[in-house]
């Protein structure tokens, strides 16, 4: 009597067949969804660069130093750094909000996660007569998979 | 009273002794005779054994007689709730067809043991169903294997391959995946039928039934069955069932045996499309594995550092933007000679050198930093070093932007005019700047060159309209003017 269901080699094909459309797909996916993630994160250092410099151009002249590698972390930055605090939507304390877990958890994981760090080259040249300029080299570096990735951004800031 | 109950049960066993049909045996009428004349003072004692009660039906109603079938269904329902003694069997045995029929039938629709008792006894009885009743039988209920074997017993033997061509062809278009496994067992086993007797089955003592069971209840298919012939019973059984269906509140209160039960017509809708189910459950389970295996892949699994890690130096960054691998020395470069630019807005050409060179002895190979030594070297009438470091900058990148413009400015410096035009037309085929293109104009017309001169300032003129592309006057109408004023 003849039996139904499939025999082996039906099934090998249509694994086959499977595994075949299956892998591609997965690697469109995968490599559309990388260039998200790398375009998320390298629009976020720029943003950050920029926040960075026009920072620069209103904070005192001589309190723009140097920030050595590996620099400071986004994250649980001290207070008194360009991120520490983040925001104040009001007039008091009491507003202030920093990069924290307790704060901004979702946004503390993220920067944590790719460890996100801004450092400070600063050149000073002084011409006399109080003139003088710096030249900022503000690099955002952060991880992403096994690659160490960088910004860079150069202002001149000159004395007001 | 005791005398007479003596008296039948005396002629009871001598009855059951004698052979030959019920009827015309000898002491069937000396016992009729006993049960009309003590008839009420007969059944108003109990304590009748199933035997007993059989031949008190035969013997006080008539044959083929509602009454009879009514008794008879009492009887069996009685007999069906524990294993029949071969007394009793030997007496179904002399009840007529249509009377077993009627009465013992709608037994076998029950879904418990009683059905399986009354499948036995109809298979020991030797009742045969008509070859298209099988199919609705097989429908009807839940059936076990011993069920199924005494079943085959009631197919006439010359009925056999009929019974399972139409079993073959009700499986064609049978939905339910159990008929279909019921109707291929049961012709199966009457293929290959091995047991030469009826089986008999597991009769529970109690009356519980398997509930839920997509099985009858006891009150409708009795009734419909004593209206019309066992033959008939194809055309009922689909019409039976909706009825039955609303006589449900007869479900008993004990728990179900069979563990969690699904209610039938969730059964029968998955059955009926369970190719569509398959499919939607394949489907699923492809996207979700899809879902996961791409998030797996899609995610950027930076792992979480230590702090340790987290601070480390590493040996190099890719740029964000160029792709370009970045060590620490080239950041040393870059600070160097950014100071450098910084001392060009003054216009310090010695100072910026310094530190332009210093770039490049961080970093031999940093272009900008050569074309600034170079820009540096001109500025300072350093023709032989500005050239060298202007080559250099070349050979890395034979397209950086003005380098053969100050390469031209260089040559003119050093009086070699024909390097000059070659390095103005290089930079001019590079960038089609039309102030590059205007000085290589002015310097054109030096060399008396007026017409190329022109043809240059005009081709420059018509790629930029809204530019006025002017070439300055020579030095010697210059000095006649001045001499003149």
């Amino acid at each position: 009597m003849k039996k139904s269901g499939f025999s082996l080699l039906e099934i090998v094909i249509a694994i086959s067949l499977a595994v075949t459309i299956f892998i591609p797909a997965m690697n469109m996916f995968s490599t559309a969804g990388q260039a998200v993630y790398k375009t998320r994160n390298f629009s976020f250092a720029n943003s950050v660069a920029r926040r960075i410099s026009q920072r620069l151009m209103v904070m005192p002249f001589e309190d723009i130093e140097e920030v050595p590698l590996p620099g400071v972390a986004l994250c649980d930055a001290p207070d008194g750094s360009f991120f520490g605090p983040f925001f104040n939507n009001t007039a008091s304390s009491a507003g202030l909000r920093r990069i924290t877990q307790v704060d901004m958890p979702e946004f503390y994981d993220y920067l944590e996660r790719y460890n996100f760090r801004y450092s400070l080259s600063v050149s000073n040249v002084s011409f006399g007569d109080g003139d003088e300029i710096k030249s900022v080299g503000i690099l955002i570096t952060w991880n992403e998979t096994d690659k160490a990735m960088m910004s860079r951004l150069y202002v001149y800031v000159p004395t007001l | 009273m005791h005398e007479t109950k003596e008296k039948f049960y005396e002629l009871t066993a001598e009855l059951l002794r004698e052979d030959g049909v019920l009827p015309n045996r000898p002491t069937w009428i000396k016992l009729r005779q006993l049960v009309q004349a003590f008839e009420p003072e007969l059944l108003q004692s109990g304590g009748w054994s199933d035997t007993h009660l059989l031949l008190l039906a035969l013997l006080k109603t008539a044959e083929r007689s509602p009454e009879r079938v009514e008794f008879l269904s009492k009887v069996l329902a009685s007999v069906t709730t524990k294993t029949p003694d071969e007394e009793f069997i030997l007496l179904l045995k002399q009840l007529s067809t249509d009377d077993l029929a009627k009465s013992l039938f709608p037994c076998m629709y029950q879904a418990d043991s009683r059905g399986s008792a009354a499948v036995y006894l109809a298979a020991r009885a030797a009742l045969h169903l008509a070859p298209e009743a099988f199919q609705y039988f097989l429908c009807a209920r839940l059936w076990s294997q011993t069920d199924l074997i005494n079943l085959s017993f009631l197919v006439r033997p010359n009925e056999i391959h009929n019974v399972c061509a139409m079993l073959e062809k009700a499986a064609e278009t049978e939905q339910s995946a159990i008929n279909k496994e019921a109707f291929s067992e049961f012709r199966y086993i009457l293929f290959n039928q091995s047991s030469q007797q009826p089986l008999l089955p597991d009769i529970e003592p109690s009356t519980a039934p398997f509930a839920e069971q997509r099985q009858t209840s006891e009150s409708v298919v009795p009734a419909q069955l004593n209206v019309k012939p066992v033959a008939t019973l194809s055309q009922t059984r689909r019409t039976v069932t909706p009825a039955l269906q609303q006589n449900a509140p007869h479900k008993p209160e004990q728990p179900d045996k069979a563990g969690l039960q699904f209610p039938p017509e969730l059964v029968r809708l998955v059955e009926t499309n369970r190719t569509v189910f398959l499919i939607i459950f394949g489907l699923t389970t492809l996207t979700l594995l899809a879902s996961n295996f791409s998030g797996w892949l899609i995610s950027d699994s930076a792992p979480v550092r230590s702090q340790a890690e987290a601070t480390k130096i590493p040996s190099h960054w890719v740029d964000s933007s160029s792709r370009e691998l970045i060590t620490e020395r080239d950041l040393a470069a870059d600070k160097d000679y950014r100071m450098g630019e910084l001392y060009l807005t003054r216009d310090k050409y010695s100072e910026a050198l310094i530190l332009f060179e210093d770039a490049l002895a961080t970093k031999p190979d940093h272009i900008q930093a050569l074309y600034r030594v170079g820009y540096c070297r001109l500025n300072i009438k350093d023709f032989a070093g500005a050239k060298t470091s202007l080559e250099k900058a070349l050979k890395i990148d034979p397209a950086f932007r003005h380098t053969n413009l100050l390469l031209a400015r260089v040559a003119i410096g050093q009086n070699d005019n024909r390097l000059a035009e070659k390095h103005f037309r290089l930079e001019l085929e590079l960038t089609a700047d039309p102030m590059i293109a205007l000085e290589y104009a002015n310097f054109l017309q030096n060399l008396n060159k007026e017409d190329e001169a022109n043809d240059l300032i005009s081709k420059f003129q018509a790629l930029y309209p809204e530019r006025v592309l002017v070439l300055s006057q020579k030095p010697e109408i210059k000095e006649e003017q001045e001499q003149q004023q």
